[in-house]
């Protein structure tokens, strides 16, 4: 056991609309304990969102039967979600992650940058045909952290 | 998600004013389009005003939809505006570059603390 890990889950769900919402009230919960600003918790919830959607969207075409993945890892001093699929995969990474850059009409192309605008490190792993990875980290305030571990 | 419709009357325009309660993600995106596109063509109306106030949440999705009522309103001439937008929906809609595009009120909660003026 990390003596570091303060919480830690991992669940799977089917890739249905409903359930973005889900992952956003699962994030919620876990950190509100957290001593976090409603800006910042906020700005995970909407990072989550649009990992999950993309899921969904992107990675199953829409398909409502398939799994999705989510683990979270919340430490002391920094929370790690990461959030799979099974789907299609991202052939050129880089240029999905390029603001504006959508495949599909009537979509901004925002989600990767509110991602990365919203987290403090967004990472993806993907293998066409296998499907993606998407990692999201957030440090948390440096001096509430050790203030935590000192208790 | 919940959206109720009024028309109001500014000056010498009429408004269509959809008023929108709960969150707006991709479960809900598509039932937003729809009803403000309904609303839209059987009220002939070239002004839609947003009233955000009981949003609770947005995403890519939400924003998606509001960006298509805009070039759907802007093609016919058209004007669109978002009133009562919280703190977290203000920043989104900042971010996704709206505000460029749309006449956004400012939250009151920032213009307060001075972090946005009025
Ligand atoms: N999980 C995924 N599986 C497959 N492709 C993805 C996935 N996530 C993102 N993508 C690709 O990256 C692009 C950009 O994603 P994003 O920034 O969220 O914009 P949008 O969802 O509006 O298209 C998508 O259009 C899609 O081609
Ligand atoms: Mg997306």
């Amino acid at each position: 056991m990390n003596e570091n890990i303060y919480n830690k889950i991992s669940m799977q769900f089917l890739s249905k609309s409903e359930n973005v919402s889900l992952a956003r009230i699962v994030i919620s919960s876990l950190i509100s304990t957290r001593d976090i600003s409603m800006a910042e918790l906020d700005e995970i919830k909407v990072a989550v969102s649009e990992a999950v959607t993309n899921s969904i969207i992107h990675g199953y075409r829409g398909r409502e039967d398939c799994m999705i993945e989510m683990k979270v890892n919340v430490a002391a001093e920094q929370m790690i979600i990461s959030i799979h699929d099974d789907g299609i995969g991202i052939d050129d990474i880089e240029l999905a992650m390029r603001p504006g850059y959508s495949t599909l009409g009537e979509h901004m192309g925002l989600g990767f940058a509110f991602m990365t605008s919203f987290m403090d490190n967004v990472e993806v792993q993907s293998n066409v045909g296998r499907g993606t990875t998407v990692i999201l980290s957030k440090n948390f305030n440096a001096s509430v952290a050790q203030a935590t571990q000192a208790i | 998600m919940q959206i109720s419709f009024s028309n109001k009357k500014y000056g010498n325009s009429v408004w269509l004013v959809a008023k929108i309660k709960g969150e707006i993600d991709m479960a809900v995106a598509g039932d937003f389009r729809q009803k403000l596109q309904d609303k839209m063509d059987i009220s002939n109306c070239h002004n839609l005003l947003l009233n955000m106030r009981d949003v609770t949440f947005i995403d890519s999705s939400g924003l998606g939809v509001i960006l298509g009522r805009y070039r759907q309103m802007a093609a016919m001439g058209g004007k669109i505006a978002i009133s009562g937008a919280k703190e977290n929906v203000y920043r989104l809609l900042l971010a996704s570059g709206l505000d460029k595009i749309i006449q956004i009120d400012k939250p009151e909660s920032l213009w307060r603390t001075g972090e946005v003026k009025k």
